[in-house]
């Protein structure tokens, strides 16, 4: 469909470099992923990979002040981002700096321990409590995510905890804690360099090998295996929230990522709840007018997937008898496959979103990402131009075993429920 | 040899960027076309930008050019509702309709096998809409849903409040774009037809075309799908021009939250229009105000003093009345030092604390640098040559920008700032906790002022 050549190399010290040629805009996309995220934290000591997400934005030995100044005066854009799994960083940069944000890169890979202290540390504590707030606490529903994780995921699954933290145990981390941190988990050999964009790949991987080539090797992390949550049962739970309308969500535990039923899910997740001529919009939004929307997602990662479903009570009508319109749904996918009309429909939708994010050479989801989520999550950032044909495979009789299998009793149903007053 | 880490490498020489200037056709019934070749992907974004927007609705009918927008998609003469949904999923697309105070935008993106049937569908939806009143009582409960429930958001609210404030609750820029409850519920099947036929046509409207496509080609499908279209009854609108804007009573207006673990602060200044002379100085100063991560407002509130995850800024710019935009959710308990900080920093870019040479030389630097950036995918390009549209701007009009913006001196955006902005802004809208955030905002020397969640003074 789409091809996306690129050159892999290792350094002596484990640092992954990928390079991908694209001259069609003279902008250059760096991005690092460290495969660190929420996962390879300890509960009471949750929050860590997030806020290094901050802290490394601050300031290193030879950039001792913000990465922000630099790159935005170059038109750089630039951001990061934490989840379960990793985190990851990108600048895209004219052409002409690569140069320059390799250096940077680098610096904080090497580096920023030297330059990290305390009031550093405790601004960026205090800007993250205020983007929990933000994020989740203030933000209609935003409490749902953050209560559905833990009972899906019951301890001891490392996806038990939030990427954002608790308030309490980012208030009792002290800065050794989050060094000890740091180093354990930043090492080159933990991370994947892709560099995208109007470059010479030849010249990238010198400057790759110049300014990471001596960073000192760490020791080595080992990678977390697929781990089944423990949950066995349905969980019924609802919290309240300064909402107009009930919503529901039901979340089942699912699979890893690359697992071979991942492709199917997603096709799942297309037919019931993936746009307007989707199952459950179709009938319950648009035909019954039992809710004011609906949706459903599929999210494999790295050591186990979530499938959500998500509808919202339309204005005077009833959650319960929206949730039994949806338990039927359900049902009706599983015991018959699906027409294949939507399945074409479903894979469309996917590829169409696809080709869309590898528009882009950088930023979040674009070209670098990607091969870098093939790279470090498969091994392989050449599934990049091929992973997409395994979705032209999925049949009918696929999209309804994976229903059967995975979308059974062991899952969780929350209720927001609009608080008193609201 | 040794790396000296402490050099920051030098830049390489430049790059060569050339902005795409699109080709432009004329169809008989007015529309024009603009399209911009990019065959580098398999991808087709189109964009039909109609020159009415939520400032054309009466003045005792507010919402209806939105509710007349979003019927687009529920049926035509020959599609009903879910065929028309159906059948752009098939093929992995989505229509979407954009109501903005000025225009209306009726975009959707395809793979480019797909892109002439996707295209085929939207040019029906805009022409031959057929308003199915079954279909009308749906969208309607759903809107008054949509209406009831703006309270859920904090920030929805401080926005239609910040804006109702500014312009005047009930005036063109100012009144509730998306209606209120009294207005939807009362608006008749007839009275979408008519305002359909008065304001959405192909008079002054605009056809965008990026991507893997021939613009000959691209040219003779609009005329055959869009040729005949009857152009509008009014003609293209006149937006209403910026001077005349009365500025409201200066107050914090508050809206109560209470147990709100944030204030989402949201201050307006009304602002020239776009075709000021003024329009790229005022763009620089909001770099160094709060446009970008490191400017004043962001350095002083996120990264100095921790009370918020983000503060910004931001000029919504329109043919008629502009308004500059200042803004972000604060921790509670520092509500009030959050609204001081932020109008300090509003009266010291236009005062005591002009634009630095540095501040100047940077933002330009980084708008020269990061001009490419905006040219990326297929959607990015058709919003560009939107904006071409929109402000009548010339078909080069981006090849001579990066030369207009590299000569804005220092001088003039130091003399924008100080002429275009007042000692505070024209309204501080807060959404917080009342109880807690009040008598520390009352010790700002400003009145308080209560409003509701729609920006009514209670």
């Amino acid at each position: 469909m789409i091809s996306v050549p690129f050159q892999k190399h290792v350094l002596g010290n484990g640092l992954e470099v990928i390079v991908h040629r694209d001259d069609s805009l003279p902008v250059a996309a760096v991005n690092v992923w460290y495969h660190v995220g929420s996962k390879n934290e300890k509960p009471l000591r949750t929050g860590f990979a997030h806020l290094f997400e901050h802290v490394m934005f601050e300031g290193s030995k030879h950039h001792n002040r913000s990465y922000f100044e630099p790159l935005q005066k170059i038109g750089a854009n630039l951001n990061g981002s934490t989840n379960t799994d990793r985190t990851n960083y990108w600048e895209n940069v004219p052409s002409n700096y690569l140069e320059l944000a390799l250096w940077l890169e680098s610096d904080r890979m090497g580096f920023l321990l030297d330059a990290l202290d305390q009031s550093r540390f405790d601004i960026q504590r205090d800007v993250v409590k205020n983007e929990r707030r933000q994020s989740y606490e203030n933000r209609p529903y935003g409490m749902a995510h953050l209560t559905l994780q833990p009972e899906v995921f019951p301890l001891p699954h490392p996806y038990n905890w939030p990427t954002i933290g608790s308030q309490a145990d980012l208030d009792s981390a002290s800065l050794d804690d989050i060094k000890d941190f740091f180093r354990t988990y930043y090492g080159p050999s933990n991370a994947s360099l892709a560099i995208a964009g109007d470059i010479d790949p030849d010249v990238a991987l010198g400057w790759a090998e110049k300014y990471f080539g001596d960073l000192p090797e760490a020791p080595p992390v080992e990678k977390m295996k697929p781990m089944e949550t423990s949950l066995s049962e349905t969980r019924v739970i609802s919290i309240e929230d300064d909402v107009q309308l009930e919503r529901r969500y039901i979340v089942w535990p699912t699979v890893p990522a690359f697992d071979p039923r991942e492709p199917a899910l997603d096709v799942l997740a297309a037919i019931l709840g993936g746009g307007r001529g989707s199952r459950l919009h179709r009938r319950l939004v648009h035909e019954e007018e039992l809710a004011k929307d609906a949706q459903a997602e599929s999210y494999c990662q790295e050591i186990a997937g979530e499938f959500l479903v998500q509808v919202t009570t339309a204005r005077d009508r009833d959650t319960a008898q929206l949730a039994e319109e949806v338990a039927r749904e359900i049902a009706d996918i599983k015991a018959t496959p699906p027409e294949s009309s939507e399945v074409t429909r479903a894979v469309n939708l996917i590829r169409t979103h696809f080709v869309a994010s590898l528009e882009r050479s950088g930023g979040f989801g674009g070209r670098a990402d990607q091969l870098n989520y093939f790279n470090v999550l498969a091994g392989d950032p050449g599934l990049v131009s091929s992973y997409y044909e395994r979705y032209e495979q999925v049949s009918a009789e696929d999209v309804s075993s994976a229903a059967e299998d995975l979308l059974g009793e062991s899952r969780v149903e929350l209720t927001v429920v609009p608080s008193a007053g609201s | 040899m040794t790396l000296d880490r402490n050099i920051m490498p030098a830049a390489g020489p430049e790059p060569h960027f050339a902005p795409p200037i699109p080709a432009r056709h004329e169809l008989t019934n007015g529309l024009s076309v603009l399209v911009a070749e990019r065959p580098h992907l398999p991808m087709v974004a189109v964009g039909l930008l109609l020159r009415a927007g939520s400032t054309v609705d009466p003045a005792d009918g507010p919402g209806l050019t939105s509710l007349a927008a979003t019927m687009l998609r529920e049926g035509t003469a020959s599609r009903t509702s879910q065929q028309i949904s159906d059948e752009m999923e098939q093929m992995g697309s989505a229509i979407r309709v954009r109501v903005h105070q000025e225009f209306t935008l009726i975009s959707a993106q395809a793979l480019e096998p797909q892109w002439k049937d996707a295209f085929g569908v939207l040019a029906d939806i805009a022409t031959s809409p057929s308003f199915p009143a079954g279909d009308l009582e749906r969208v309607r409960r759903q809107r008054l849903t949509d209406l009831a429930r703006i309270t859920d958001d904090p920030t929805a609210v401080a926005r239609r409040a910040c804006r109702a404030i500014l312009h005047g609750a009930s005036s063109a820029y100012g009144h509730p774009g998306s209606g209120t409850e009294t207005s939807v519920a009362a608006f008749a099947r007839s009275d979408l037809q008519r305002q359909y036929g008065r304001v959405f046509g192909p008079a002054g409207a605009t056809l965008v075309v990026t991507g893997q496509v021939r613009a000959d080609s691209a040219v003779q499908l609009a005329e055959s799908l869009l040729g005949s279209w009857r152009p509008q009854d009014a003609g293209p609108s006149v937006p209403a021009g910026a001077d005349g804007i009365e500025s409201p009573d200066r107050a914090i207006y508050l809206s109560d939250r209470p147990g709100a673990a944030q204030s989402v602060i949201r201050s307006g200044q009304a602002m020239v229009s776009r075709h000021s002379p003024d329009y790229l100085a005022l763009v620089l100063m909001n770099q160094v105000l709060g446009g970008e991560f490191s400017s004043r407002l962001n350095m002083n509130l996120r990264q100095d003093k921790g009370y918020s995850y983000g503060y910004m800024s931001g000029i919504e710019w329109m043919l008629g009345p502009s308004a500059l935009y200042a803004g972000g959710s604060v921790q509670t308990p520092s509500t009030a030092g959050a609204v001081a900080e932020s109008l300090r920093e509003h009266a010291e870019i236009r005062g005591k604390r002009p634009v630095e040479e540095r501040e100047h030389d940077d933002a330009l630097r980084g708008l020269l640098r990061g001009f490419p950036s905006g040219f990326e995918t297929q959607a990015q390009i058709a919003s560009q040559l939107a904006q071409l549209a929109r402000f009548s701007l010339p078909d080069d009009y981006f090849s001579k920008l990066p030369g207009r913006l590299a000569a804005v001196t220092l001088t003039e955006v130091r003399e924008a700032a100080a002429d275009r902005l007042s000692e505070m802004p024209d309204v501080v809208v807060v959404v917080g906790d009342h109880e807690v955030t009040a008598p520390e905002l009352k010790d700002l020397g400003l009145p308080v002022v209560p409003i509701d969640a729609e920006g009514h003074i209670i």
